[in-house]
């Protein structure tokens, strides 16, 4: 299979990664949670790339020799002033609450006032980007990750080795704990957003791609027609390199005072590289797809904020469609989908239908022919018996099952009768992604789009082609199917994007235009 | 005299289409029946539309929207008017196809219906339109019409994109302001689509309700020996003598449900009113209930009349219960599921089955012997459903008492479930905010207060209470951590917002800065402003009023970009005592150093 950038996993001898890995790239990790997606994915855009140490806000990537490097910053200053007092208590080092105490004092020097004043200034920055947070959970301070929302608060992934921290008795000073912060792990930064970035980058190193010409020439694809790839890719540089540096103006501004003032608490003196994975040379289609929803949210008028919610749940959907892409491209066998480039298809159902109504069993048989799609891929891959399958269950096929169901696409978390399901935060998010910001297509357009896009069988013709699909096991094609759409509709009407007019033509309007 | 069946009877019965007989509710017969040319109440745009087509620039006009809303009624009157015929005439023979009149500003061409044509005449039709002189009025379904011109387009080697315009054109509120903002110039002649769907017909519908009352066809009962104890008499009767009152009733009823539930069409409209004021019944029908009764006089008929009576009927019941049949009618099924007519009171509980005025309706005496009747029954324990239908008579019969004003006001704003609606009616009716000028001050600040509230996610009542601007704040959308402290983007004076109102939209309209930014505060909207304000909690933001203000919030953020400092910090934070303080820093990045101000 082949691999972009070619170089991307020098060293590593094929045999040695998993079949996960072989198969979609490097790579995609079950416990990434999805702002991480999003963030290490803006990380890598942002950050410095290649030797040169050039290329910030940028999608391409120069392909050298070496496997390809980009040089993010780890803001651990800026995470020990505002997580460290919320962390976990086990993992709070002696060494970091001398240096916490150390960085309170730093910035009481450089705030004016009364020592109260001084103290209530503290207390309202912490407060404030501690509501910054993206992630915490059950970690310790340095692990935290912002909420992917300015350029500073972008950071890598460090991990505090406290178990083997705290065995060092003699350890006194932050400078002596430095080698106890790891940078290499990838546990939660786990190049799940780098692979993203990547499917871009590839897409964006040529001018043209035969699999781009072919989707915009054919009818499901029509909507895309007017795409040029370098002006996408300038757009879309241009518009996130807008929400990240402008949209919360005065955050920038405190976190890089607070930085200043704690230039001390550093872990190297000059920023280290971090590797890129590869991604498979095929998954230009969808990162044709990915680059046009990307487009379409960052060129809205919506809140920088509500635009990041939003690219937090692109960034989810592209990593569920680059799965499904990738497993029915190996899968080979029958994947024809008419008015889809996927080869696949996702049936969903209202998420209030009764059990055992019909649509709820296909959006729950649906998810099963994923699934096994899934699973199946990474056996036929893998020739020899080895134990890797472990790993690679985890990460190429488990890990959809959990993405979907963080993102609500897939219902009940626990239990049984697993089924597609859209509710209306994904309903809008699809608006926002496949209707250009104060386009108004009819709904049957926009039925028409979400399943070029995604697979998802809204309207019945696509319902009829996804049960084909489906179904072709079990070699039944007589079917006579009524999609009942009637909750779609409502909940786009409940959203404000329907406009119903006469005998059944209803308007489906994005009305994030600058208009 | 004699039994004497009027035909105006049958003819409402056929407006519904409970019975059999519903062929009389299409406007193709309409235009040939007798009794429509008094009924018809010409919409407003007629005027403007007739000078369009009349205009010496030649023009295509399309006239779509759902059926029901009037577009062959619209056609047909402007045909009337260019062929000078008298309005209220009825049609010696029906529409044809398509009509060529000589206008006086050139060949005017009516096409009846596009819809009903092949494809290849819909675009035969097209082209001929567009390329040839003279002005064109087409009416179509919206289906049918996006098809035909886009069909059209690619033909004629129009390449632009034209199905996003249409859509936008359609969308587009219909007044009876100019037409211009409904024009598309595309094509060789300018392209007007009016879209009926947008009209509000909320008032056009209820004053049908006085033309059917007032009808002169009812004249024809006199002769009917039955007249003055006939239950159908009886109820018109009941209406005529509560006069103006019904009428603003029954429209503020029409506003409720297109705010809040679903906007009707003209002729479900129509249909529920016939139905309200016939009960489905018949000429002979009527008369054996006056010969099955055995009371006296006029007083024959109340029995039946408590069969049909308006207020039972419009609401989709019969004595008190729901009357499934009448579900039928899309209108009364919508009206059934608000449920009109619940309790309101106390107060008015305790006067309900006591004094025929609840406390502040003047009822028509010819409802005396109904109502005392109904009050008997609604005392009795099981009297719950004449509370229900005491409740509705007074809502639809009962004219204001003297000097009881407020109470009136408590229970009719509590009987429609809406604290705005008859304040938003006026300023519908009068086309601006007929508010003093401490009102609309209040009113204004109960919006932007729960504006402020909507956007920071602290209560309004954590601010001070004299609290004047509105703080739009860094606040996540997603709203999964509590952001107790928040960056404060932008601060807006509450003065730079003021009230107007759109004419066009017909809504009351928050305008930011002269216009800069504005936010329609439609009914529901604005009920949910009043509801908050008054210190209501219950009410939560319906997800659509929500991202509407999510709009409004990033426009104003748009709009007020330029402005912004980036030295200059503001801070919201919730002290212990719940309190919202406000922190300002200033931030001197050149010397690293933060200063409180």
């Amino acid at each position: 299979m082949d691999r972009f950038p070619p170089t991307g996993d020098q060293g590593i001898a094929a045999e040695q990664t998993n079949p996960a890995i072989r198969i979609y790239g490097r790579r995609f990790y079950k416990d990434q949670t999805p702002v991480e997606y999003l963030a290490e994915f803006l990380l890598v855009f942002a950050s410095p790339k290649g030797d040169q140490q050039n290329g910030t806000n940028s999608l391409r990537l120069e392909i050298g020799d070496t496997p390809p490097r980009y040089w993010p910053d780890d803001r651990v200053a800026l995470k020990l002033f505002a997580f460290y007092p919320s962390s976990k208590l086990e993992t709070r080092h002696p060494v970091h609450q001398k240096a916490y105490l150390q960085a309170l004092t730093d910035i009481k020097a450089r705030v004016s006032g009364t020592s109260e004043d001084k103290d209530e200034a503290v207390r309202l920055l912490q407060s404030l980007f501690a509501g910054f947070v993206g992630v915490a959970k059950n970690r310790t301070w340095v692990t935290h990750s912002f909420l992917p929302a300015s350029s500073v608060l972008l950071a890598r992934e460090v991990d505090w080795l406290h178990s083997r921290a705290v065995k060092n008795a003699n350890l006194q000073d932050w400078d002596a704990a430095k080698q106890y912060f790891a940078t290499d792990r990838h546990n939660f930064m786990a190049r799940g957003g780098e692979l993203l970035f990547l499917q871009l980058a590839h897409l964006f190193s040529y001018e043209d791609h035969a699999s781009v010409d072919a989707m915009r020439s054919s009818a499901s694809y029509e909507h895309l027609a007017q795409y040029k790839l370098v002006k996408l890719r300038e757009d879309i540089e241009i518009e996130l390199q807008s929400i990240l540096e402008d949209a919360v103006g005065p955050i920038s501004e405190l976190a890089s005072f607070i930085e200043k003032a704690l230039g001390s608490i550093r872990l190297y003196e000059s920023s280290k590289p971090a590797s890129l994975g590869w991604v498979p040379t095929a998954s230009v289609p969808e990162a044709f797809l990915f680059a046009s929803e990307l487009n379409n949210i960052c060129r809205s008028t919506l809140g920088a904020l509500e635009k990041i919610d939003l690219l937090q749940t692109l960034s989810c959907m592209q990593v569920l469609r680059s799965l499904c892409f990738q497993a029915s491209r190996v899968d080979g066998s029958n994947n024809s989908t008419d008015g889809f480039g996927g080869g696949y298809s996702w049936i969903v159902a209202d998420a209030n239908a009764q059990s055992g109504s019909p649509v709820r069993k296909l959006a729950q048989s649906s998810f099963e022919r994923i699934e096994e799609m899934l699973f199946r891929v990474l056996r036929q891959v893998s020739d020899e018996k080895t134990q890797k399958f472990n790993e690679a269950d985890k990460h190429g096929f488990q890990i959809f099952r959990k993405i979907a169901k963080e993102l609500g696409l897939v219902i009940p978390r626990t239990g049984r009768g697993q089924r597609f399901v859209l509710h209306p935060h994904l309903l809008r998010f699809l608006v926002a992604a496949l209707i250009e910001p104060g386009e108004r297509v009819r709904l049957t357009e926009f039925y028409r789009r979400v399943f070029a896009h995604y697979g998802i069988a809204l309207g019945d013709q696509q319902l009829l082609v996804a049960m084909l699909w489906s179904s072709s096991e079990t070699g039944t094609k007589d079917y006579a199917v009524a999609a009942d759409t009637s909750w779609v509709e409502e909940a786009l009407q409940q959203g404000g994007f329907l406009v119903e007019l006469s005998d059944a033509v209803s308007i489906v309007h994005n009305p994030g235009s600058k208009e | 005299m004699d039994i004497n069946q009027n035909g105006f009877i049958a003819y409402l019965n056929s407006l519904h289409n409970l019975g059999a007989s519903g062929a009389n509710a299409l406007a193709e017969s309409q235009a040939l029946s007798p009794y429509f040319g008094e009924l018809y109440e010409p919409f407003p745009l007629i005027n403007r539309l007739v000078e369009a087509l009349t205009d010496v620039v030649p023009r295509v006009v399309v006239l779509t929207g759902h059926a029901g809303d009037g577009k062959s009624t619209v056609a047909l009157d402007v045909l009337k008017k260019l062929q000078n015929l008298p309005p209220n005439a009825p049609l010696n023979e029906p529409l044809s196809e398509r009509e060529d009149i000589d206008g006086p500003g050139g060949p005017v061409t009516i096409v009846k219906d596009m819809s009903e044509l092949s494809a290849e005449r819909r675009q035969r039709w097209l082209d001929q339109a567009f390329s040839e002189p003279g002005n064109w009025l087409i009416v179509s379904n919206t289906g049918p019409l996006l098809h035909s011109l886009a069909d059209y387009a690619k033909q004629a080697n129009y390449d632009q994109d034209i199905e996003s315009a249409i859509l936008k054109l359609l969308d587009q509120s219909l007044s009876d302001g100019p037409l211009d903002r409904h024009s598309l110039s595309v094509f060789d002649k300018e392209l007007i689509i009016l879209n009926l769907t947008r009209l509000d017909n909320v008032s056009l519908g209820a004053k049908i309700l006085t033309k059917l009352v007032e009808h002169s066809a009812w004249g024809k009962c006199d002769e009917c020996s039955a007249e003055p104890a006939c239950p159908l008499q009886l109820n018109r009767k009941a209406l005529q003598d509560a006069g103006p009152v019904v009428e603003e009733r029954v429209r503020w009823i029409y506003q409720r449900l297109s705010a809040y539930e679903q906007r009707l069409t003209l002729r479900q409209i129509v249909a529920q009113l016939a139905f309200g004021l016939t009960g489905n019944m018949s000429c002979d029908e009527a008369y054996q209930q006056i010969e099955g009764s055995v009371l006296e006089g006029p007083d024959r008929g109340t029995e039946g009349l408590e069969r049909i009576l308006f207020s039972e009927g419009f609401f989709g019941y019969r004595g008190g219960k729901p009357w499934l049949p009448a579900e039928g009618l899309h209108a009364v099924m919508l009206v059934r599921r608000a449920t009109f007519g619940a309790p309101v009171g106390v107060d008015f509980e305790r006067r309900l089955s006591s004094e025929s005025s609840m406390g502040w309706a003047a009822l028509p005496t010819s409802l005396d012997w109904l109502g005392n009747k109904w009050r008997q029954r609604a005392a009795e324990s099981a009297g719950i459903r004449w509370r229900f239908a005491l409740r509705r008579m007074a809502y639809l019969f009962g004219e204001v008492e003297q000097d009881k004003g407020q109470f009136a006001a408590v229970f009719l704003d509590s009987f429609l479930q809406s604290p705005s609606l008859r304040e938003f009616d006026n300023w519908q009716k009068a086309g601006k905010l007929t508010l003093s000028r401490s009102d609309a001050n209040r009113l204004r600040s109960s919006c932007l207060r729960v504006l402020l509230e909507v956007f920071s996610g602290f209560t309004a009542s954590q601010f001070h209470s004299r609290h004047d601007a509105l703080y739009l704040t860094l606040r996540r959308s997603d709203l999964a951590v509590v952001q107790p402290t928040q960056l404060v983007i932008e601060t807006l004076p509450f003065r730079y917002f003021d009230l107007s109102f759109d004419l066009i939209r017909r809504v009351p309209v928050l305008n930011f800065d002269r216009g800069r930014a504005e936010l329609a505060l439609n009914l529901p909207l604005l009920d949910y402003i009043r509801r908050r304000d008054a210190g209501e909690l219950g009410n939560a933001l319906s997800p659509i009023h929500q991202a509407q203000l999510d709009w409004f919030r990033a426009k104003l953020l748009r709009v007020t970009e330029t402005r912004r400092r980036e030295d200059e910090i503001e801070l919201l934070r919730a002290g212990i005592d719940g309190e919202v303080h406000l922190h300002r820093f200033l931030l001197d990045q050149k010397k690293g150093k933060l200063e409180q101000v």
